[in-house]
């Protein structure tokens, strides 16, 4: 099985050369069969590389020790799931996955758009040719399925802060995002290539990029959550080299989904859409070069490899081919850019664009300043949470601010009337709840700024969705859920984007909230004693111990107070892994909408005594909340519409061209 | 007037990074030198704990909180700090991005003036009877 797996590498790796350049040659000098020829390559090669997948993951499963990355990152008695997310728990196996997901999505880009002859062979030649790369990676340098000359009889086990449930589904929810950015990046280098710089080839990709920027996001809020139950340190974020570079392509793609939106309406920000994607697929190779090349000091060095290089090399190489093409096709690239208005949709969005690129300078700045920094100076330094609150705080907040501001203001040109009439209310509404804010107590001028901000946006999106509902009743009868259904069928792509910003909103009160009001002690205590915070005290019980499968576990149990009433009963645990030189913690989190009760054993003494650190982060659930609002509104955007497919079948789009032509 | 907009905008980003931080400064601000890259009150490993023995021994001897900021950097290098002081060539990493969305701000205000200037401007458009037909296939379209 092993064996087959590789040799179904090997031949992947020599079919994709070739898939890249027959697909090439077939439009360069028009050769349909070639054509038919490049996408029986594509599909080899997804059959290949799901047979290379089957293959580890077999050996993973049945422990097959032989195999050195099976011997390195599982053991025998690790339960089968974590055997089977053992797969992307190593370099190896998580370049074979980002391999294997560029071939199924080549697969169904294919089957899409097959009968397509303008952009799909140069499509498939770019995909084929990130395909080589990685299986290059994967053949040449960390071959996961390489055998080693003896046969352990145990595995080294799997690092215990990688046993959670998010690490089963946060990295590869990660890579489906930045491996789907590969597919608007091919198709902008085909469009570039062809000389079909119209808007089609961002409709045709508009999905692909959406799902991508959905399952980025769910990436990125799994690792969240994991750091937060799982890292025991009180917090989601720590702006950590890692979680950076999956924020840079975030950001950059959340600007493409602005600005196509200009394109698709108006003709205009060619060259602009087109430099957003190839910088949101550069950066997510530059997200998993960063994880992979150990160049930054982070706190997810899983593993520090010799991968640098290739990947700075490629990187390089994509960036002089795009930017090599897109200057060749400047002339034709330039569109009519006129605007009826300076207060329009449009130049909002221009800022929106602005400001997400802002934050993405912010963020990618400070993460390699470290490098630039000991170039210029010699001396290390380092930029964590502090540069990033200061510097990306106010950035996030003006683009929460636009959120709000963004939909109010029609397309075209806005009049006073319209801007009057769309803003007083929610105006009225964010004073309003400034005042009460004010009067319950919060005095810190950033807080006051930033929830009334998020009351702003919040009323603005609710108010909209209010005066479609009540157009709905008025001119249909319906009562308002069935109001509330029609109108997100009638227009799932606006309403879909309108329930994502309130997702964000809901998101940022939990972040400013955290933020600004963390509370924290730590305190030694024996049995019996008691320490507070805030509201709470806590009594600690005792300390019990038990073992399971792999380690031995200290448990502390307290007993939660508040107004001498009995809360809760809490155990945070102290975990002593067969496999790790330093135990690890399990918190334990009381979790209410109003606030979490965060709860560390930090420490434990042969008296039975113990240290504990006690968090309060107000408002972390809204986090949670906040992300899963998100989700929902991109699946309703997401979601085919019937309408629209009928608007834009890709044949009738095409005839039109061509009869122009 | 759209300049004038970017303008007061940058100066509000400009604004709201002046006024002092967030978190606040100190022994908070420092990390801990192990690699983690983690606030020194959020790791377990041994430099950390003897950090906090040292930082705590220096409070009850009556020190500042910056003298003993001081010390840890003279002892580990300013990468013990969880950001680089604002000074010297490290000023960049703060200052650059607030330059460069000034430069952006400015850059997209004068675009949007041109093209609205030239939307203004008379211009070759769509025959009559092509935006009559457009109109009316519009027409059908919502009916």
């Amino acid at each position: 099985m092993i064996d087959l797996g590789y040799l179904a590498l090997l031949l992947a790796l020599v079919i994709s050369i070739y898939t890249a350049l027959a697909a090439f040659l077939s439009r360069r000098f028009d050769y349909p069969q070639l054509l038919a020829s490049a996408k029986n390559g594509v599909y080899s090669v997804g059959g290949l590389l799901t047979i290379a997948t089957l293959a580890l993951v077999y050996a993973l499963v049945t422990h097959d020790f032989q195999v050195e990355y099976v011997a390195s990152y599982t053991s025998l008695d690790l339960p089968l799931f974590y055997a089977f997310s053992a797969f992307w728990a190593g370099q190896a196996g998580s370049l074979l996955l980002w391999a294997w997901l560029l071939a199924l999505f080549s697969l169904i880009v294919v089957l899409q758009n097959r009968r397509d002859q303008e952009l799909l062979p140069y499509v498939i030649s770019i995909l084929m040719g990130i395909e080589t790369f990685f299986l290059v990676l994967v053949t040449m340098t960390t071959n996961p399925l390489h055998r080693l000359d003896f046969l352990p009889s145990d595995g080294q086990g799997m690092n215990p802060l990688l046993q959670n449930p998010g690490m089963i589904f946060h990295p590869p929810a990660t890579y489906l995002g930045y491996v789907g950015f590969a597919v608007p990046f091919a198709f902008a280098m085909a469009a570039l290539l062809t000389g079909r710089l119209d808007e089609v080839w961002i409709r045709t990709t508009r999905r692909w990029t959406l799902l991508s920027w959905l399952f980025l996001s769910i990436g990125i809020g799994l690792g969240a959550q994991w750091a937060y139950v799982e890292l025991g340190w009180g917090g989601y974020w720590a702006w950590d080299p890692v979680e950076n570079a999956s924020l840079l392509p975030w950001l950059t793609a959340t600007a493409f989904l602005h600005s196509a939106m200009i394109q698709e309406r108006r003709g205009m920000l060619k060259v602009w859409n087109l430099a957003l994607v190839a910088l949101t697929f550069l950066l997510s190779i530059f997200g998993t070069f960063i994880t992979r090349s150990g160049i930054i000091e982070s706190v997810h060095s899983f593993g520090v490899s010799t991968l640098g290089p290739y990947f700075l090399a490629f990187l390089g190489l994509v960036s002089v081919a795009f930017l090599f093409l897109l200057f060749d096709r400047l002339p034709s690239l330039r569109s009519e850019n006129t605007l009826d208005s300076l207060l329009s949709r449009e130049s909002t969005f221009l800022l929106n664009n602005l400001i997400l690129l802002g934050a993405a300078f912010a963020t990618f700045w400070g993460t390699i300043f470290p490098i630039v920094s000991e170039a210029v100076t010699g001396s290390k330094i380092t930029v964590g949470a502090p540069f990033y609150n200061q510097v990306n705080g106010p950035i996030f907040l003006t683009l929460v601010l636009l959120v709000g501001i963004c939909p109010l203001i029609s397309w075209r040109r806005a009049s006073k009337e319209n801007l009057l009439r769309n803003f007083s209310y929610p105006l009225f509404a964010s004073l309003a709840f400034a005042g009460f804010v004010l009067l319950s107590g919060v005095r810190e001028w950033y807080a006051l700024l930033s929830f009334t901000v998020c009351a702003f946006v919040m009323a603005t999106i609710l108010s909209e969705f209010y005066r479609g509902l009540r157009a709905r009743r008025r001119l249909h009868g319906d009562n308002y859920f069935l109001a509330f259904i029609n109108l997100l069928q009638r227009n799932r792509r606006r309403h879909g984007g309108y329930i994502v910003h309130l997702g964000v909103v809901l998101l940022t009160i939990g972040v400013v909230g955290s933020t600004l009001y963390k509370a924290e002690r730590e305190a030694h205590l024996n049995p019996g004693e008691r320490v507070s915070l805030e509201s709470y005290s806590l009594e600690f019980q005792g300390l019990s111990q038990y073992t399971a499968r792999d380690r031995m576990v200290l448990r502390a149990n307290l007993e939660v107070y508040r107004g001498g009433r009995l809360l809760a009963t809490m155990t945070p645990e102290r975990a002593f892994y067969r496999n790790a030189p330093e135990p690890t913690t399990e918190v334990d989190i009381r979790t209410t909408l109003k606030e979490d009760l965060y709860l560390i054993l930090a420490g434990v003494s042969e008296d039975g005594s113990a240290t504990f650190k006690v968090i309060i982060n107000p408002l972390v659930a809204w986090i949670w909340v906040g992300g899963m609002v998100l989700i929902g509104g991109t699946v309703i955007a997401v979601w085919p519409d019937p309408r629209e497919e009928r608007l834009w079948v890709p044949g009738f789009t095409r005839e039109v061209v061509t009869s122009e032509a | 007037m759209r300049l004038r907009v970017a303008v007061t905008f940058v100066l509000f980003l400009w604004a709201s990074y002046l006024l002092p931080p967030v978190a606040a400064q100190g022994i908070e601000e420092l990390i801990c030198p192990c690699g983690c890259t983690m606030a020194l009150n959020s790791c377990e490993c041994v430099t950390a704990e003897e950090m906090q023995g040292v930082i705590q021994e220096r409070l009850d001897q009556g020190q500042s909180s910056p003298q003993i900021v001081r010390y840890f950097v003279d002892l580990y290098g300013e990468r013990v700090l969880a950001a680089p002081p604002k000074q010297g060539f490290n000023l960049t990493v703060w200052v650059l991005p607030f330059i460069l969305l000034a430069l952006g701000g400015g850059g997209v205000a004068l675009l949007l003036r041109r093209w609205v200037v030239e939307a203004e401007a008379p211009q070759p458009g769509p025959s009559d009877e092509y935006e009559a037909r457009v109109e009316q296939e519009l027409r059908e379209w919502d009916s």
